[in-house]
């Protein structure tokens, strides 16, 4: 095989292998090999023009800059709806706060009033609950022995009382 | 030698005399301030630990058990010193008012358990049959809440919530169970004829709110009145931040502020309900709004409580009351003349959603009070069904 007939013999492989004739399409063929996704373009066709129009949302998101644009501007919105709304419409919670505070606090007016705007009189009653936990009733019983015998346990208690 | 014998008489008698008066007034009970009473009950109460059955037998979600039975057994002493608080006049609870919001309030939560061990009482009257008993113990518990009442907004909102219950309990259990008997309502409706001569009120409480905001507005208080008052958070770093550079100008700027705004909201809650719910909405909102423009509104926003869910409750409770009320002349007409009235009779309470007088309508196992106007709070008409026993 001289030189000229091998080229002639690797032109056919190529044309055979990548198929360079214009390709015709076969609708018939391909409404039967893929029949719903045929039933998918009649149904974008009947929704009618409007439909196709380009999405204005869709265009904007394309580009990386105005992602992050509009990203940037959602942040800011919530960061300055938040700032300035009362402190009562950012929780609402009969929850006590978990912020340290006396039980002294934690039964003044104010600060009751402020357990109502966020919890109702649930949260005032919470709130006063966990103000007087450490007192808790009195005890069922105390006899004269008892006392005596917390007066007479350390003479610091003695000293204390003066007794 | 005559005068000496006579100025002997004297101081013998007089000294006989302190010894009875004070002798008298040291073994006194009941005392005269219900307070210490309801603080002893305070202190021996100790709720059930079987959570909230007390409450849902209150509220005849179920039947008395062993349990119920032997716990209200065991707190009989406990009962009859708050029933005995109940039957004082005068109660001071001892608080310091010179101390403006940051007064210390009595322990709420325990009145609440009192509440409900009275209730339960109640109730176990009532199953047994004596519901003039019941009816008492329900009086006795309308007299804890104005007891209750004093002047700080939140002891106004622990007596409401009370009383609420109580009309709630009324309403859905006890009027509709109970056969109609002439004297017992009777009795019943001079009972609240007495309370009607010094209303359960708000009143008190928003005066008090003007000048205990008017003594916290002062340098010294105000840093710690933001500091319970608000919730942690930018707003509240803000307040702080302009009270450290505040002068004495802008706290008296301030307290003007605060005082107009307070004679708007004592305003506003003698309006129609319609015009004084918006309005109390537009003044929770005025102080917000204007606090980044104009800094003698500051203040006002740290103190000013949430105005119109106070009035909600208010007319809420006053509308039930009415309602108990117009429903007790609906009984008392049944049990004079075996049946219920054509028409409510004349001169009972109105509704203060609308100033008139209930729509009544009969209904299978009793009757209906509705109200003419829709709560702007629930957007519904408001009604309260009472059921009669035949």
């Amino acid at each position: 095989m001289n030189k000229q007939s091998k080229e002639k013999r690797l032109d056919e492989l190529i044309s055979q292998t990548i198929n360079t004739e214009k390709l015709q399409f076969d609708d018939e063929k391909w409404r039967q090999k893929y029949p719903d996704e045929f039933q998918t373009l009649l149904w974008r066709a009947a929704k009618g023009d409007s439909a196709r129009q380009p999405n204005i949302l869709k265009v904007i998101l394309k580009s990386l800059l105005a992602k992050l644009a509009a990203a940037a501007v959602i942040i800011v919105a919530i960061g300055f709806f938040i700032v300035h709304q009362r402190p009562s419409e950012q929780a609402d919670t009969t929850t006590v706060p978990k912020v340290t505070k006396s039980p002294v606090e934690m039964v003044t007016a104010i600060s009751l009033e402020r357990a109502f705007r966020r919890g109702g009189i649930e949260a005032v009653e919470k709130q006063c609950e966990q103000a007087f936990k450490p007192i808790g009733p009195w005890p069922r019983s105390l006899s004269v022995e008892q006392i005596l015998a917390e007066f007479n346990a350390n003479g610091k208690s003695t000293e204390r009382t003066g007794l | 030698m005559k005068t000496i014998k006579s100025r002997k008489t004297v101081t013998a008698i007089f000294a006989v005399l302190v010894l009875l008066v004070s002798a008298s007034s040291a073994f006194a009970y009941p005392p005269d301030n219900a307070a210490v009473l309801y603080y002893k009950a305070f202190m021996l109460y100790e709720p059930p630990e079987f959570g909230p059955m007390l409450w849902d037998y209150w509220k005849s979600n179920i039947k008395s058990n062993e349990k119920i039975e032997e716990f209200l057994k065991k707190n009989r002493r406990v009962i009859d010193i708050a029933l005995d608080a109940t039957r004082i006049d005068h109660c001071d609870w001892g608080l310091d008012y010179s101390q403006g919001t940051e007064v210390l309030l009595p322990p709420h939560h325990k009145a609440r358990q009192i509440f409900a061990l009275l209730a339960a009482e109640a109730r176990m009257q009532a199953d047994r049959g004596d519901y003039r008993k019941a009816l008492g113990r329900c009086i006795s518990i309308y007299r804890m809440a104005r007891h209750l009442n004093e002047r700080p907004i939140v002891c106004y909102l622990v007596g409401t919530a009370i009383n609420a219950s109580t009309h709630k309990y009324l309403t859905a259990q006890l009027l509709s169970e109970m056969p109609q008997d002439i004297d017992t309502l009777t009795w019943l409706r001079d009972e609240f004829a007495k309370f009607d001569k010094q209303p359960y009120s708000v009143k008190p409480a928003l005066r008090w709110k003007c000048e205990a905001g008017i003594i916290s507005m002062s340098p010294e208080r105000i840093g710690n009145v933001v500091l319970s008052g608000l919730d942690d958070g930018d707003f509240k770093e803000k307040i702080l931040q302009r009270i450290a550079t505040a002068d004495e100008q802008f706290f008296e700027r301030n307290r003007i502020y605060w005082n107009q705004y307070m004679a708007d909201v004592i305003s506003a809650f003698d309006l129609p309900y319609p015009q004084a719910y918006s309005m109390l909405q537009w003044l929770d909102e005025k102080p917000s709004k204007e606090f980044g423009e104009n800094p003698d509104a500051t203040l006002t926003v740290a103190c000013a409580p949430p105005w119109q869910r106070i009035y909600v409750q208010h007319v809420r409770l006053e509308a039930k009351s009415n309602a108990i009320r117009t429903a007790v002349e609906v009984y008392l007409t049944k049990a004079a003349t075996g049946r219920l009235p054509k028409s409510l009779p004349a001169g009972v309470a109105s509704d203060p959603y609308t100033g008139k007088s209930f729509q009544y309508a009969k209904t299978a196992d009793g009757f209906v009070l509705r109200g003419q106007a829709k709560n702007l709070d629930k957007v519904t008409f408001h009604q309260y069904e009472f059921k009669v026993k035949e």
